[in-house]
Parts: C-alpha cells; structure tokens; sequence
C-alpha cells in the first residue's frame, strides 16, 4: 500500500477497498431498514445489490454516496466505514465513499453536457491523465458542447456515468442502469461498466431489478434481506438469485444470463479519494454562470420584461384616464383639481401601483419558474447529485435565486415605474392635447420630485416594498420546490403552492408597507400641500 | 434556468432600451432639448424670511385673465430668485414684461380680477344694496311693523343697551377711558382755538338778540332768541379753524388703543347682551316667520345669495365666470387654509393698462446682473 501525493494511496488487490461494519439503518419512526450489518468491497470489483422493492437499496447507496439528508429524511445511522486506512463513525459523519449514476442520469439541466463534466471535476480532485482517457473513450461521438436534452438516453447516461467518475468516489454506485433500455443496449452498457472497472479499477455496485446481462459482469451479488434487516452475500449466478428473491418477495427474477461472466478481471488501480463530507465550497465561475442563468430567468428574458411592461401600461392608462374622464363635475372641478390631481396621481402610480404590479406580475412569473425548477431538480435527484458531487447547491441554486429576485426587483420595479410614468404623460397628453408636457411633469413631480432633489421622494419606500416582497416570494418558492418529491403531481402542487403563497405574501407586505407609508406621508402632508 | 440566445439578448436590450427611454421622457423630458429657460432675479427684501430652497408655481395671464401654468419660481438662495419656464413656453422675456413674486392673500386674489369683471362686482353690490334698502324699508314702514313690533324691538334694544352700561366690565372701562380721555385732548389747545371764535359769534349773536330783546321789549316779548347760542355754536364748529383742531384731537384720541379696546368691549358687550335677550329672540323669530313680510325677506334672501354667487364666480371665474381660475382658486386655497404661499406672474405692461391695473401695485422683480 502507498500513499500518492493526494494523501490517498493505492491498494492491493486482495485488501478490501471498503470495509463497512455494524451497520444499522433506522428511519426516526422506528422503521428498520438495516441492522448490524457488514459488507466489504474490493477494489475492480462488480457487484450488483438486490432486494425487493422498498428494502432500502437506494438509501443504503444515499447513505454511502453523502447524499442522504437525514434533515429531509430523518435517518437515524451506526456503524463504522474504513476505507483508505481511515475510519468514519456513520453515526456521526457523512461519509461521501461513492459516486451515484442515479436512474434518471440526475445532469444539470442548464449546463452543457462538457459543463456538467467541469462541475464534477472542478468541485471534485480534478482530472488526471487516466480518467481523462477513460472518459474520453466514453463519450464518443457525444459533443460536449450540446445541451443535455439534445442527447440521446444512452448518451446522457454515458455523460451522467462520465461525470459521477470525475468526482473520483472510491466506489460508484449505478442506480437501475439498464432501465427501460432494450436487450441490446442493455448488453452494451454491462460492457461498458466492465470496461471502465478494467481501466479504472474501481468497484462498482448496481442497484438493479432487471439484472439479466448486469450478473453477466458481476463477480457477486448482496441480497438486501428486509425480514432480517441484513446483507446477504449471493453468487452471480441467475437461478440461486432468483430463488432467494422469490422466497423474500415471491416475485420470480429474470431469465438465465446468456454470456459467460467476465468478473473477476483485475486492472491496475488508481488513486481514490476517502473523505467525509465537507460543506462544498462554491466557485466563482460557477456562481457567476448560475447567477447570470437566473438573473437572466427571473428577470431579463424578453417575456419576464413585456409581462411587467404590460402591467405598466394598464396602470398608467387606466388610472390617469379615469381620473381625467371620469371626474365628477367635471367641467367644474378640473381647473379647481388638476394640479392635485396630477400630484395625487404620481403618488398612487409611481409609489404604491407599479411596485405592486411590478412584485405581483414578477412573482406570478418566477414563483412559478422557481418552484418548477427547483422541484424538477428535486424530483429528478439532481440536488442529490448535487451533494454527491460535492456542489453547492446551496449557493448555486439557492442563494442565486434569492440574489437574481432581489435584482429582479430592482430592475423590474424601476422598469414598472419608467413606463407607467410614460404611459401616464402620454395619455394624459391625449386627453390636453393643447396642454404641455413640461407642465405635466412639473405637476406631476411637483411633490414627488421637486427641483434640484436628487431622488425621486419616497424611493426608499418603493425599495423597501419592492426588494423584500419578491424575495421573499422567491424563498416561499424555494421552500416548496425543495421539499421532497414522488411524482410530477409533487412539483405540480409546489408550483401552485409557490404562487398562492408567494402571492399572498406579497400582498400582505405591501399591503401592510404601504399603509405605514400612508400614515407617513399624510403626516407630512400638511407640510407638503 | 433557460440560457440567452443572441436573438433573446437583443430583443431584451432593446426592450430595456425602451424602458430607460420611456422613464428620461418621463421624468426629464426630451434628452435633446433643455427642459426650461432660466432667468435669475434678485430676492426682493420682504421674501428674505422665507425658507430657501422652496418653489411655487409661475403663471401668466391670457387675455380674458385666465392663468396659464408657464413655469416655476425658486428661491434658491438668501438674494436669488429663479424663474425657469417652460422650454416649449413662449413669448416670455424680461424686456418684454414684467415678473413679480405675489404673496396668496385676498388682496392677491382681488387684484387678478380683470377690471371689467370688479366693475361688474361693484354695479352687483350696489344693485344688491340698494334692492336690501328697499325691502327693509318696505318692512319697517310697514303698518304691522308699527302695530307689532316697532316699540317691542325698541324696547328691547334700549333694554339692551342699558343692560350693557350697567355691565361692571363696562363701567370699569368707562371709566378708566373717560380719565386718560381728559389727559388725551389738549385743552389749552382747544380753548385756545374755540374761544375767541366761539365769543365773537357770540358777540355779533348778543347783538343781534339785544335787537330783536329791544324791539321784543316794544312789542312785549322778554326772552332772548333761542337761536342765538345755537347759532353761535353752529358757526363756531363751521369755522375751518376750529374744525381743524378738533378734528386733530379725534385723530389723537382715535390713536390711542385703549379708546378703540372700550369701543370693542361695549360693542361685545353689547351683542352678548342682545344675543342672550330670550324676548329679542322670540321677537325676531316672530318677525321673520310673520308672513306678512314673507315676500320682502324672500326677496332680501334671493339678491343675497345672488350677489354672493355672482361675486364669488367673478373673482374666482374667468371667461365670462365659467370656469374656476386654477391661479385664483390656488389663491383661494391658501387663503383658507391661512398658509403664507407665493406664486410667481408674468405680466406685461399692456395687460396692466388694460384688464389688470390692480396688478400694478406689486413691483417686478429686477433681473440679476450678470
């Protein structure tokens, strides 16, 4: 055994890679999943982890791979895992040994198939000359450059493969690789998996139902036993695996495999990285790309701008021209009020009506998108794909989205306020046409601007009503798109959640906001008027 | 998280374009052109009081006296003023007209009144008056006014107004106003003016009335004419002389505060009294509900509110009083709500000859040297 300048070393092959003992998997309500249980993997070893549906194979792989968030779940985990000459207490650190392909592939749904690799790599120990090969040899004919919805079903899982290795796991774990692939893809993938464990060396667990060519490849199977909350130890062999299976579900197992098992091939091994789970550090690069993506989402795309705009002209419009026609006494009262009346006007369209319309419109918008994205990301396990590759969704994701609303506020707000105060000038104008317009601004600003004042009087009150309630909306949006989700209906419901409550809540702020500042300015009133 | 595409890009550049562009056409105007003219004056002494920056709304006057907003006036230091109009406002220069800083008061308010329509107001009053007159003499000469109420109303009044002299607050003030009264009229003065004209009219009067004593005596009469002193006293106030210091020692005691504070007092005192006369009020009650005199006071009630409409609409209506001044109902405002405010006028010297010679008493404001 030898240390490499990472700190890692490399192993022999007769010593066990990972050795896990006494392990004991509870959920909080008394459910028991696992119970002192013991396992051991060896380095280029394959071995696919059976069990009924339900047994806990995925929260075991969660659990080995980091990317069980007993905050969300509430697990309750003991036993031990040494691996690279460290030992981990499970009970009390999150251990990331494995890198999970998880069913759905889990890719960053806005990054490029060549950027969801640099994420993995970048956030991870980097890419050596090996891995680089082996990757090289297993994206053929994939351009990195494409958007992963351009790839075919292979290729994402090629790509999802390719970039759960570049986190560089001692152990990767494929969740249901060959499911819904037909005979023969599902052939050339258990190829696939055999060829990477000969170059790289590095064992592989596949959770599978369907494990007709997977025990082609495997050098044993481990039946997880849900009556004796143990692993169980099988040959990679069909017929003793599917009758252990019918004994603990009573369901039969696949047919016979129809070539002979190729496990047991040993390759060199390379260097792997052991370590408990960190907090994942963000980089700028990628906060800058995940804050530009969101900026550009929740507030710069030609709709989120013509949405808002399209509130803005109702606003101006409407109120300036039922003031104006719709006056009672009209012939009377409009020499007598006109002056206030354009004042009175400013105040309600400019400080009260286009941040409201400019929160409301924005947060119909985004709470929507924000509760969709996130929950797709839940849904689909991209945020634990997130935590196993060690990136910050919490950064990446979170806090950009709370950072792109807040500047969306600002922008779409002041975007509200500009065109509201156009649209009123010009429909005001329509009404006077003999009238200036010169004298429609100094009457209209007349308290809200006066000459030589810097700002417009009471932007502190629009900031104040704007920035939070669209954040805010934003976080009640983020709270519901990452809760966790079964079915599409889930992320379906989050969005409706999102919007009634993100909505509600900005009604009530500035509901609530703009009745303080009514009682301000009417304070000031007899100072003003 | 959807990317931008060169296509998307430029569409929300442009877009945003717009929305920029809209808000400088909003809240600048054209970005091409200078909002206003600027034309500096001097702060004339009587506005040095008032806080600074400030601003107020600068108008001038169209031909029927209506107002029309064309700009506005800052005080934007101690000795500055600043009159920035309209960029699209035209015809207003300083060799041309005049700027003046108008306080909003009811003289203000009076003097933008076109003439025609003042003298419309005065010819209304006097219609009016003269309208009152003659119902109210139509009531007091009238037979049931006589019969009922001429000497009950009298004796009321004079109850009244005994009541009111014998009020303590009243006697107190009396009589401290009757001793700085005599300290008040110069007496040597006085006696020094009257007397020798006083005694030589009465002198010639003697005379007069030792004749006619005389020529009574021939025919019987012993008594000297009553005429004789009132005449002497009729002609001595006649005299220039004498009407000249009296009148200066009216003057003098017209000056003094506590002369007019008495009057003020007895004046309260005097309506406190009427208004708590339970029998004046009956009295009163009856009167105007007594439908013998139903018609007059209808028609006193009518010319009122007439003349009161008329007038209102005269000074705070222009074109032919049809529509409210926005300027005069500003005024009008502020009058109201008792706030000191200005408000900058553009007059020429045509309108001041012509419809708006009350505007001339407020001087122009004198442009800065450069």
């Amino acid at each position: 055994m030898a240390d490499d300048k990472t700190g890692s070393r490399k192993l022999t092959d007769d010593e066990p890679l990972i050795k896990v003992t006494g392990l004991g998997i509870a959920r909080r309500d008394g459910q028991t999943l696992l119970r002192d249980t013991n396992f051991e993997l060896a380095a280029g070893e394959i071995v696919v982890l059976a069990g009924p549906s339900g047994s806990g194979k995925s929260t075991l792989v969660n659990l080995l791979s980091g990317s069980l968030d007993d905050t969300d779940e509430g697990w309750e985990v003991a036993g031990t895992v040494s691996a690279g000459g460290r030992s981990f207490d499970l009970a009390q650190e999150h251990v990331a040994l494995g890198g999970v392909v998880f069913q759905n592939f889990a890719l960053f749904d806005e990054l490029t198939v060549g950027e969801n690799l640099a994420i993995a790599s970048e956030h991870n120990a980097g890419l050596v000359g090996e891995l680089k090969h082996a990757i090289d040899q297993l994206l053929v004919g994939v351009d990195r450059d494409a958007s992963v919805y351009s790839c075919s079903g292979g290729q994402r899982q090629r790509v999802a493969i390719a970039r759960t290795l570049l986190a560089r796991r001692a152990v990767l774990f494929l969740d249901e690789p060959n499911s819904g692939l037909d005979v023969v893809a599902s052939r050339r993938l258990a190829d696939l998996i055999r060829d990477l464990v000969r170059e790289l060396g590095t064992p592989v667990v596949i959770i599978a139902h369907h494990f007709r060519n997977l025990l082609d490849i495997a050098d044993r199977v481990i039946v997880l036993d849900p009556s004796t909350k143990t692993l169980e130890t099988l040959p990679a062999e069909l017929p003793k695996l599917e009758k252990r299976l019918t004994e603990l579900t009573g369901v039969g197992a696949e047919e016979a495999p129809t070539a002979p098992s190729t496990a047991g091939a040993r390759v060199r091994g390379l260097a792997r990285v052991f370590q408990p789970r960190k907090p994942a550090a963000w980089r700028a690069k990628w906060m800058g790309l995940f804050l530009w993506g969101y900026i550009w989402e929740l507030c710069l795309t030609p709709s989120s701008l013509l949405f808002v705009g399209l509130g803005s002209v109702i606003i101006g419009f409407v109120t300036t021209w039922f003031v104006f026609q719709y006056l009672p006494f009209r012939d009377l009262l409009l020499p007598v009020i006109h002056s206030d009346a354009l004042a009175g006007l400013a105040f309600t369209e400019l400080r009260v009506m286009a941040p409201l319309v400019a929160a409301v419109l924005a947060t119909t918008r985004n709470a929507a998108l924000i509760g969709a994205n996130v929950g797709h990301k839940v849904y689909s396990d991209q945020i634990k794909a997130m935590r196993n590759l060690n990136v910050p969704h919490g950064a990446y994701l979170t806090a950009n989205v709370l950072i792109a609303s807040a500047v969306a506020s600002i922008i779409l707000v002041a975007a509200s306020v500009c065109l509201t105060g156009w649209v009123a000038m010009a429909t005001w104008a329509y009404i006077f046409p003999e009238m200036s317009t010169h004298l429609w601004r100094d009457q209209y600003f007349q308290r809200l601007w006066p000459p030589d004042v810097p700002f417009m009087v009471g932007i502190d009150w629009i900031a104040a009503k704007a920035i939070p309630s669209i954040t805010g909306a934003a976080m009640i949006s983020l709270y519901f798109g990452y809760r966790p989700k079964t079915s599409v209906i889930d992320i379906n419901n989050a969005i409706a959640q999102s919007l009634i409550w993100g909505l509600s809540f900005v009604l009530s702020w500035q509901s609530i906001l703009t009745l303080i500042e009514f009682k301000y300015v009417s304070k000031n009133l007899e100072v003003v008027f | 998280m959807k990317r931008a595409t060169a296509t998307t890009l430029v569409t929300t550049i442009i877009i945003l374009g717009l929305f920029v562009l809209s808000g400088i056409y909003a809240f600048h105007g054209s970005p091409f052109t200078p909002p206003h003219i600027v034309h500096n004056y001097d702060r004339p002494e009587w506005s040095r009081d008032l806080a600074v920056p400030t601003t107020y709304p600068a108008y001038r006057l169209k031909p029927d006296g209506t107002s029309v907003p064309i700009g506005r006036l800052l005080l934007t230091g101690p000795n500055q003023v600043e009159l920035r109009v309209f960029a699209d406002i035209e015809g207003v220069e300083s060799t041309r007209g005049r700027v003046a800083m108008i306080e909003t008061n009811i003289k203000s308010l009076w003097a933008l009144v076109p003439n025609d329509s003042k003298a419309e107001i005065l010819s209304s009053v006097e219609t009016m008056v003269g309208r009152m007159r003659r119902h109210f003499l139509d009531i007091i000469g009238s037979q049931a006014f006589a019969e009922d109420y001429r000497d009950r109303l009298q004796a009321a009044l004079t109850r009244s107004y005994d009541q009111t002299w014998r009020d303590p607050r009243v006697r107190v003030a009396m009589s401290a106003v009757s001793e700085s009264f005599a300290s008040q009229i110069e007496g040597g003065e006085l006696t020094d003016a009257v007397l020798p004209i006083f005694l030589s009219r009465l002198q010639s009067g003697l005379v007069r009335a030792l004749g006619e004593t005389w020529n009574t005596i021939s025919g019987g009469g012993t008594q000297p004419s009553p005429t004789m002193l009132e005449g002497a006293i009729s002609e001595t106030l006649a005299d220039p002389q004498v009407r000249e210091v009296i009148l200066a020692q009216a003057m003098r005691v017209a000056g003094r505060r506590e002369n007019w504070g008495f009057t003020a007092l007895f004046i309260n005192a005097l309506v406190d009294q009427l208004s708590e006369d339970k029998g004046l009020e009956r009295l009163l009650d009856e009167l105007f509900s007594d439908p013998r005199f139903a018609d007059p006071l209808r028609q006193m009630e009518e010319d009122t509110a007439a003349m009161s409409t008329n007038t209102f609409y005269r000074v705070v209506g222009r074109s032919g009083a049809k529509q409210p001044d926005p300027l005069a109902v500003r005024i009008l405002r502020y009058v109201l709500l008792n706030r000191r405010r200005l408000v900058g006028l553009y007059i020429t010297p045509e309108q001041i000859a012509g419809k708006f010679s009350g505007l001339a008493r407020y001087d122009a404001l004198v442009a800065t040297k450069d």
